[in-house]
């Protein structure tokens, strides 16, 4: 069955479970927690720390938004950055107060370090943080103490843990690095000579609270003036952890994202989020049994500028993944990129193996055209979904509809653009949620009438677009002088095949 | 002088809209009334759509992002404009203005927009003291090109009983439904 819609998003979280195994497996024999002075640094992933309600809370209301019903990654432009959960870093100070740092990936050029940094605060709960530093990966693997020294970080206020707030301007808030101190991991087994291997670990920035600093937080229409972090209080450069006055972060930079960096242009990079988790997660896999070497990150590059992902990540999920699977039992070969007639075959033949679970609706079944200033539209005539119920009694339900018409802005208000072919996908993608959704409730309400099954479905239907500022009507819009397109009849218990 | 609004727009929505019959019925779209509400608008987008359109256009060139968010639809019979008012990672606020395409009168909302949880809440409608005066001044231009007055808020939720209008029931449809907007995702 489709996997609804969900509120959490997780990007390349395989590839770095896969990663973090390979980091294991590189410091067998490390502590991979190392304490110095007063707070201790630990390799992290969000997915082990499930049970920590407080930092989850503050994690979703910042994590980009839905998966939809096919996997496909929706970036979400207000947020401006992925966000990669799963290789971070956990700093503990003596007096319990935790942080957590991962790195993200935003829409800028810049290869500089950007992280977001979740810290708690005097209450126990998390605010986050984007956390700019003026260095790159490359430049922190060479760094002495002394160098980055020199560095500052820039930190912005992104969320913080009081409910119904924001920040206004996150300008106001100010931290400054005070002091860089040094970790390194000791080796768990020693040597014969009884010393330890030590290795580099990193640098923990401690930040300050600056001499005059306050967020402005906008809490029901009225404006707040409040301390963003913890009191202000008399700082030492040589202590580590002063109660109610520091900020804990380490730059993390993870090799999945320096990749996914570096994939050129801007468009092609955006659009390989577009593509299905299960194509991050072979992706990722190939990249990660090479050691992301030179070559292999050469042959995936090559090999998504060649697909002309643009095209491709506008095709169903298991058409995806099965071009995926190939390049990658291929050794994403340049003959097996080349090969499009081996592509288009393989594209042919994952539409033959459709089961159950990949059902969609045709994206065939949408043509939008535009109305008036800022509007489209897309007629489907004739939908007609039937449901088997198998039970006592073998009975068909069924819902029709003589026309459905999907609406969609061109322009929105957050500044996204919808083209006439992202709305027949977005449409697709929606109506097949609204079916088997319809689906399941029919299957848990074996006696809703067709009256109950029509309503439920209609609901389902504007509840999916409105994400998007779309609707749905039974009739046209007035001046739409657009064509009908048939949807094909369909029983959900027997696969479908598209024109 | 309530009662006698109050009339007024029940009448005017039983110009528009089947009694008694349920607003997702095959049968909806082919009432006499529906085709009387689609002849109205189309009048009314050919008489005020291009006036809208030069208001959209002279106003955005000034500082405010503005965007046409008419729809053309029988569930919005209204013009519509967004202007976005703040925004922020997570929260959008903006003015919505609706101009009917039926009945000679307008209204606007101040609207926020949670991003993360996709709702939307109504902050204030027809509240003049919140805008600026270019703001002030696109309403005013609004209102004079279109020969408009704003609808007293008092007005927009009342009920008209025994109209059903697509997914919304009898006994839930209002004069801000028939008149301006049935969508409250908008």
């Amino acid at each position: 069955m489709k996997k609804q819609l969900k509120n959490h998003l997780r990007i390349i979280i395989l590839f770095c479970l896969v990663l973090f195994n390979s980091c294991e497996d590189s410091y067998e024999n490390s502590t991979k927690e190392v304490s110095k002075n007063n707070f201790t640094v630990k390799e992290i992933s969000l997915t082990n720390l499930s049970k920590d309600e407080r930092l989850l809370k503050t994690v979703e209301k910042i994590k980009p938004k839905k998966r939809t019903a096919q996997s496909k990654i929706i970036y979400d432009p207000l947020n401006n950055f992925y966000f990669d959960d799963t290789s971070g870093k956990e700093i503990i100070t003596v007096d319990g107060h935790k942080s957590y740092t991962f790195e993200i990936i935003t829409d800028d050029e810049t290869s500089n370090i950007e992280n977001v940094l979740f810290t708690q605060n005097e209450n126990g709960e998390y605010d986050a943080y984007r956390v700019k530093y003026n260095f790159t990966g490359e430049d922190l693997k060479t760094m002495t103490k002394d160098d980055i020294e020199k560095h500052k970080a820039n930190y912005t206020l992104i969320t913080s843990s009081k409910p119904n707030t924001y920040s206004k301007t996150t300008t106001k808030a100010c931290w400054e690095v005070a002091v860089w101190e040094e970790f390194s991991y000791s080796g768990k087994e020693g040597n014969v000579d009884g010393t330890l291997d030590v290795y580099h670990g990193g640098y923990v920035a401690i930040a300050k609270v600056c001499t005059s600093t306050s967020t402005e937080i906008i809490t029901n229409d009225q404006s707040v003036i409040v301390n963003s972090g913890w009191q202000s209080g008399d700082f030492s450069g040589s202590e580590s952890s002063i109660l109610g006055s520091s900020i804990y972060t380490t730059p993390v930079v993870t090799p999945g994202t320096t990749f996914i960096k570096s994939i050129t242009p801007k468009l092609l990079r955006e659009d390989f989020f577009n593509l299905s988790e299960r194509v991050h997660e072979l992706t990722f896999n190939y990249l990660n049994n090479h050691n992301f070497d030179v070559e292999s990150q050469n042959k995936v590059r090559a090999a998504l500028v060649k697909l002309n992902v643009f095209g491709l990540s506008q095709l169903p999920y298991n058409i995806h993944v099965k071009v995926f699977e190939y390049l990658v039992a291929n050794n994403f070969s340049s003959s097996s990129v080349s090969s499009e007639s081996q592509i288009i075959k393989e594209l042919f033949s994952a539409q033959d193996t459709i089961d159950l679970e990949e059902l969609q609706v045709c994206p065939g079944s949408f043509n939008f055209s535009d109305v008036g200033g800022n509007w489209q539209n897309a007629g489907v005539s004739d939908v007609n979904i039937q449901f088997l119920t198998i039970g006592g009694v073998i009975a068909l339900n069924n819902i029709y509809f003589s026309q459905l018409h999907f609406g969609l802005p061109k322009s929105r208000i957050n500044g996204d653009y919808i083209t006439n072919t992202n709305a027949k996908y977005i449409a697709q993608i929606v109506m097949t949620e609204a079916e088997l959704l319809t689906n399941t409730y029919q299957s848990i309400n074996p006696k809703a009438t067709a009256a109950q099954l029509r309503t439920f479905f209609y609901k389902k239907l504007e509840e999916g677009l409105a994400p998007f500022g779309g609707t749905i009507s039974t009739s046209a819009p007035i001046g739409w002088g657009g064509q009908l397109k048939k949807h094909q009849t369909f029983i959900l218990s027997q696969y479908m095949e598209c024109d | 002088m309530r009662l006698i609004m109050e009339k007024y727009l029940l009448n005017e929505a039983y110009k528009f809209f089947p009694k008694k019959i349920f607003g997702l019925d095959e049968d909806y779209v082919n009432q006499i009334e529906i085709s009387r509400l689609r002849k109205c608008l189309e009048l009314s987008i050919d008489i005020e759509y291009v006036k809208w359109c030069e208001i959209l256009n002279q106003f955005s060139k000034k500082k405010y992002n503005i965007i046409d968010y008419t729809n053309f639809l029988l569930s919005q019979p209204s013009l519509h404009l967004k202007v976005v008012l703040e925004e922020d990672n997570h929260f959008l606020k903006t003015l919505n203005i609706y101009s009917s395409l039926i009945i000679p009168y307008y209204y606007f909302s101040i609207k926020i927009s949670d991003n993360i949880e996709n709702s939307n809440r109504v902050v204030s409608i027809n509240d003049f003291k919140v805008l600026d005066n270019e703001l002030l001044e696109l309403i005013n231009e609004i209102s004079k090109q279109l020969n408009k007055k704003v609808i007293e808020k008092k007005y927009l939720g009342i009920l008209i009983p025994n109209i059903s209008f697509e997914n919304i029931e009898d006994g839930s449809f209002t004069v801000m439904n028939a008149f301006f907007n049935s969508n409250n995702n908008l």
